[in-house]
Parts: structure tokens; sequence; C-alpha cells
């Protein structure tokens, strides 16, 4: 028997209320349920292995899946996370710019997905463009006020860019919410620029405890800067020990060949310096390790090629990974083309007020002979107490010149 | 992990890009090596890598002086042979930049290039186009590193654009667009007259390949938060009109039409999240539509041949899989607007 179409009418329009606050419940026991998902609950990016072989696995794997579905969040975040790995790994500075590109492309189409806005602010960082950064990880703050991976963000950038009591009001913040292997790296950074040394190196040893075991790409990374920090500490034994320590987790691992030519300049052996630094700037230049093998071909004499190795680090500091900065530091430090270095650590300055580049102003202008310029500049570089070698060795011949004035050029 | 990263990026992070721009543009006979760079530190790198004295002159005959040093840094394969490059001009680009253009001949059958750099020690884009194409390749490559095997010939690019694009469309309704199928079921379920589902499938296909070309074009833009609850109140719609109508009106047809103009707003938000292909556009937006419409197909085909075998099994079609499939379908539409609203 067909039921009457006003019988029918009825029950399709009880049916759909019903249906309309089933869903509207369902909707909002979601939501909460979403709202009560810590940040790391969300899947982590790279945690299968950070192994060279394994980050191309991911960048292929992921990019496979972005083909068919270019706005899958979950995948242009993990992809996004592996090439900023890769380029920390090959030093190339192209990756984190297809890993904007990537993430750009899911914010399109959902400019609401947080995980991948916060990627974005970390992809910022890596591409040295820390107001950005700081912008966009205020941006997730309104968002998702409690995570604290945000807090490690503002405070990066926020070092960067000289805020040093924002920069560490967010680590604390930070370490209180969730003291884990990330927030002791940068605790252990913040106790480094003010100072301390042993304390930095204590840490960082936390941290690395921390690290998972399938990580080796950070434990390489924690391991070499124990050996900065050794090596701040003037401690060159220690130092060589977790480079080397540091190449073995993860072979060819750039920061520890680096290292490694450092500790042999420290320990004054400039020609193991040089045959190390030859191997890895023949495969991968950079700009301070072209400097350090001008400082190594200087102490043993051979000035033409020290001109050769400075004249290469000067042209990549300029064109090739341009750091003005940097290359300010660089000019200063060797007495060349000091007006050029004053006026690149001047719009560095202008940009950002970190102590390395007020260091760089402050021996520009000292090398220039303007000893009250370089002093309120070195009072700004000493302001967190850094034990930096480099840097308390220019506020001391700036001291030295001001108490007893001497032509510095 | 995640949060390694950030603490990674600080300290560790990769350095900033090259000023460097190289463009390569290849054709049946020669490539051609464009080389934009900042001619002050190109001449600092350029001395210190010459075993000659330093060079002298303005910025342009500097680098003129060392264009066989910049050349034999330059280094294109075609099939693993090295390929010659011959020195060009050298200029300052609008840019204030020097252009250094560098020719080669290429072999008749050369299947693939690569090219490489041992004077950029930085990440730098390289542009890859195939003759008069527009469409240009970018590759992001550090220092030395050699690019993957390039195509020595420009791909049928239309073709495969167009295919690309057709399957994509087919996939967003089959299986991805499950709100979609139901909308086009719901069509379907209206009336087993072929005639009606004819004139309301055409009128819907019209609708949506309109309103996708001018969202394409940029003439229409709605927000997804507007366009995606209303497409599940056009799904709710059909099923509900199911309900209470048998036959085919002009007003369910303009009302289609107006369903149709959304959906293709909806199809709109999907090619925007993919981005059209510069130079391509056309071909991919229209194989995009043609996979839409046979998505659309594929889906009246399966519900055509199911419809058929239950005939034989069910005598009242009407009661016991029209009535009850639309209802079905209109549910899930006040679901849909619910929850995306």
């Amino acid at each position: 028997m067909r039921p009457k179409p006003q019988a029918l009418r009825k029950s399709v329009v009880a049916a759909v209320l019903l249906l309309i606050v089933a869903s509207a419940a369902w909707r909002a026991a979601r939501a909460d349920s979403l709202r009560t998902v810590p940040a790391a609950a969300v899947t982590p990016p790279g945690a299968s292995t950070t192994s060279r072989e394994g980050l191309s696995d991911t960048v292929a794997a992921m990019s496979a899946v972005l083909a068919k579905a270019p706005a899958n969040s979950a995948a242009a975040v993990r992809l996004a996370d592996a090439l900023l790995r890769q380029s920390r790994v090959l030093n190339h500075a192209g990756l984190p710019v297809m890993a904007e590109a990537v993430l750009n492309r899911v914010l399109h189409a959902n400019p609401s997905d947080y995980m991948a806005r916060r990627m974005r602010a970390t992809v910022y960082l890596s591409q040295h463009r820390f107001r950005d950064a700081l912008t966009e990880a205020k941006r997730c703050r309104a968002l998702r006020a409690d995570d604290p991976v945000l807090d490690g963000l503002i405070g990066d950038a926020s070092l960067e860019l000289g805020d040093y009591s924002a920069a560490f009001s967010a680590f604390d913040r930070m370490v209180l919410i969730r003291p884990d292997a990330t927030t002791y790296a940068r605790v252990s950074y913040a106790h480094e620029l003010q100072g301390d040394l042993a304390g930095a190196i204590d840490i960082m040893t936390m941290a690395e405890s921390a690290t998972s075991a399938h990580d080796p790409e950070a434990q390489a990374w924690h391991a070499a800067q124990l050996g900065h920090l050794h090596l701040a500490a003037g401690d060159t034994a220690l130092a060589r020990r977790e480079y080397l320590r540091s190449e073995n987790l993860f072979p060819g691992y750039p920061l520890a060949g680096s290292g490694l030519a450092r500790v042999d300049m420290a320990q004054a052996r400039p020609a193991d310096a040089i045959a190390r630094l030859t191997k890895s700037l023949e495969t991968a230049p950079s700009a301070a390790d072209f400097a350090l093998a001008g400082d190594a071909y200087a102490q043993l004499g051979q000035a033409d090629s020290a001109e050769r190795s400075y004249k290469l680090a000067e042209a990549m500091w300029t064109s090739d990974t341009p750091e003005p900065a940097q290359l300010a530091r660089f000019l200063a430090t060797r007495g060349r083309r000091l007006d050029d270095a004053v006026r690149l650590a001047e719009e560095a300055f202008a940009v950002r007020q970190d102590i390395f580049t007020a260091d760089a102003l402050s021996w520009a202008y000292f090398k220039q002979g303007r000893l009250d310029d370089a002093s309120v500049a070195m009072t700004k570089a000493l302001s967190t107490g850094s034990r930096d070698p480099e840097l308390l060795s220019h506020a001391a011949a700036i001291k030295a010149a001001r108490t007893r004035p001497v032509k510095v050029r | 992990m995640a949060l390694l990263i950030l603490a990674c990026a600080t300290r560790l992070s990769a350095h900033p890009m090259s000023t460097f721009g190289v463009r390569l543009n290849v054709t049946a006979s020669a490539v051609t090596v464009i080389l934009n760079a900042d001619a002050a530190p190109l001449i600092v790198k350029l001395d210190a890598l010459s075993a000659t004295r330093p060079s002298s002159g303005d910025d342009v005959e500097r680098i003129r002086l060392r264009a066989d040093l910049i050349r034999s840094l330059t280094i294109v394969k075609a099939d693993d042979a090295a390929v010659a490059l011959i020195p060009g001009t050298v200029r300052t680009n609008a840019d204030g930049q020097v252009e250094i253009t560098l020719t080669g001949a290429l072999p008749s059958n050369a299947h693939t290039i690569t090219w490489q750099s041992r004077l950029i020690y930085g990440a730098y884009p390289l542009s890859v186009s195939h003759g008069s194409d527009p469409v240009e390749s970018v590759f992001w490559l550090q220092g030395a590193e050699v690019t993957p095997a390039i195509p020595a010939h420009a791909p049928t690019q239309s073709v495969a654009t167009f295919a690309g694009y057709m399957g994509l469309g087919f996939v967003h309704i089959l299986p991805r667009g499950l709100d979609h199928i139901l909308f086009v079921l719901g069509l379907f379920l209206l009336t087993p007259r072929l005639r009606s589902l004819l004139a309301q499938v055409t009128v819907f296909t019209l609708a949506h390949s309109v309103s996708l070309g001018l969202a394409m074009f940029g003439l229409v833009s709605l927000p997804a938060s507007i366009v995606e609850p209303l497409i599940a109140l056009s799904i709710a719609y059909v099923g509900i009109e199911n309900l209470f109508q048998r036959t085919l009106s002009s007003r369910r047809l303009w009302l289609v039409a107006a369903f149709g103009l959304l959906h293709g707003l909806g199809f709109a938000g999907v090619l925007s999240a993919i981005s059209l292909p510069r130079g391509q556009w056309l071909p991919a937006l229209f194989g995009f539509n043609v996979g839409v419409e046979l998505g659309q197909l594929g889906v009246l085909t399966l519900a055509t041949a199911t419809m058929f075998a239950w005939t034989r099994w069910v005598a009242d079609t009407d009661r016991w899989i029209r009535r009850p499939a639309s209802a079905a379908i209109a549910l899930m539409g006040v679901f849909w607007v619910i929850t995306r609203l």
C-alpha cells in the first residue's frame, strides 16, 4: 500500500529535522575533541627516519601524494619538514623555497590550515625571513594560543632580530609547557648567549639524550652543537670528539666538517684544516669555510692562496649566499673594503639588532677609527653577556684603544 | 620531531638564496644559456678562480674577458656527451645585472640534456624552455648540482596537459566527488524517462562549464565557505523534490542550471588549488571539464545498469528504489549543509 503524500511529507520533514539535530551534536562533539588534541599529537613530520636516504624517501613519497592531491595538508607539512632537513644537510637554500611553494598551495585552498601555517613560519625562519616568521607565528597564536611550538618560533625569530628579552621569555614559557629536546636546545643557546657555557653544555647534553635514536640528523646536529660549545669554552679535545661523533652519526654532515677544521685551527694545525676544507669546499662550498681556509693559508704564509680564498668568501657572501652582516664582519675583521664594511653593517643593523650584527658594526667602526661609535655598538654586542671569543677580543681591543688611543688601521 | 626542526632552524638554517639566475632554451639543433649575475661579486670570483692577473675595464668588459672561464665552468651535456658552448653576448640587463649568453649545437638525435654550473656556489633557479613554447620548467639547484635528465625535445605539452587535467577532472567526480555523484544521481532519480535525464544533465553541464570558465578567468569569485554549503543544499533540494515530483518541469530545469553554476564554482576551487600551468591553461581547463563530464557519464552509466538489474527483482522501483534513494540523498545533502556551514 502506498503511503499518502501528506504522511510522507511529514515523515521527510521529521527525518530532516532529526538529522539536523544529530549532525549538529556530532559536529559539536567533534570540534571539542579537536580542540583538546595537543599540538604534538598531530602526526609528527619526519617521524620515520632522517638519514640521507630516509629524507629522500620521504620527499619522494610525499611528492607523489601531493601530485594526486595537491591540497593534502598532512603530506605538504611532512614534505616541507623533509625539505628543510635536506636543506640543512645539503646547504641547499632552494629547498625551503620549494617547501614554501608546497605550503602556499595548501594554504591557498584552506587559509586557516593551522599545521601548514605553523610550518610556513618555520620555513620563513629557514629563509632568514625573521620578521615574516614572527608575524606568521603570531597569527598562528590567534588560532591556538597554547601551542608551545609557537613559543619556540617566536623565540627563534625574536632572537635573530635582537629582541632577547622576548626570545628568552618565549623559551621560558616553552620549557614550562613542553620540556623536550627542542626546548632544551633553545635554552642551551640562551645560556650560551648569556655567557654560561658550562650550563649551555649541560643542557645541550640533555637535549641530545632526549633525541630519538631514529633521528640521526638531529643527533648529528646536537653533537655538532656540543662541539661548538666545547670549542667556545676552549676545550679543543672535547670539541674534536663531539664533531667526530657528529660526522660518525651522519657521514658528510656539513657542520661536523667545518667544526673539525675550526678545531684544527684552534690547535694550530692550519695544514690539517686546509686538507679538510679543500675536500668540503670542492663538494659543498660555503663562504665561512673559504674565509677559514684563507686564515689557514695566511697562517702558513701562503698569501696568494689566502687572498684567493678571501675573495671567494667575499663573492659568496655577496651573491651566492648573500649575508650582509656576515660579510661586514668578515671585511672588518680582515681589514678589507672598510667603507663597504661599515655601510653593510649599518644596513644590516637597521634590519636586525642581534649581538653578532652589533659586533660586526662595532668592529667595522673600530677599523675605521670611529672609536666612540664602535664603543656604542659594542655595548649592544655585549648586552647579553656572551662569552663568544671573537666578540670578546673585539671588545678588549676597542676598550684598549679608547684608554690609549692608537691609529687602528 | 616537528619541533626539532624549529630548534635547528635558527642556528643551522639554509643559507639565503643566491642572486644568480639561469635560463636554458633548447631547440631541435641548439641550446642557449642565459646567465644573470651581479657584476661586482662575479668579477671578484672570476679573478679568484683565474690563473691570470685581475682584468681591467668596465664590468661588462672585464666579464667578457673572462668568458672562456665562464664557459669552462658551465657544463651542458646531451645524452652524457659534453656540448661545446660558445660565449656570446655580455650585457647589462634591466635589473642592473649582467646577462651572459652561451650557445651550443645539439646533436639531432639527442634525447636528453643535463646542466651543471661550477661557477655558482649557492642555490639558484634554472628555468628550462623548449623553442618558442612559453612553458618553463624550473629546477632549484644547489651549487654544482646536476639537473635530472631534461627531454631535449618539447613534449607534446598540450596533449599531455589535456590528458593530465582530464584525469584530474574524472577522479574529482569518480571516486572523490561524492557530493557531485549524489547530485547527478538526484537528477537521474527524478524520472526514468531518458529525455528528461538528458535535458537535466545538459543544462547542468552547460551551467557548470560556464561558471568554471568565468571563475578561472577571475570574472566570478565566491568563497568556498559559501559555495560548499550551497552545493550541499542543491543536493538536498533535488533529493527532496524527487519525493514529491515525478515529471520534469521548466522550474526544475532553471534550478538545475542555477545549481550547475554553483557546482562549477566548486570545480574552480579545486582547479585553483592545483593552479593551471602557465601558457597551458586552455588545454588544462578544457581537459578538466571533459574529465568531469566523463565522470558524470560514468556515474549515470553505473546508475542505469544498477537500476536495470534491480528492475528484474523489484516490481515497484518507485516505492523501493527511487523514493528511498532520493530520501537518502536529501538527508546526506542536509547533513553536508550542516557540516559545511
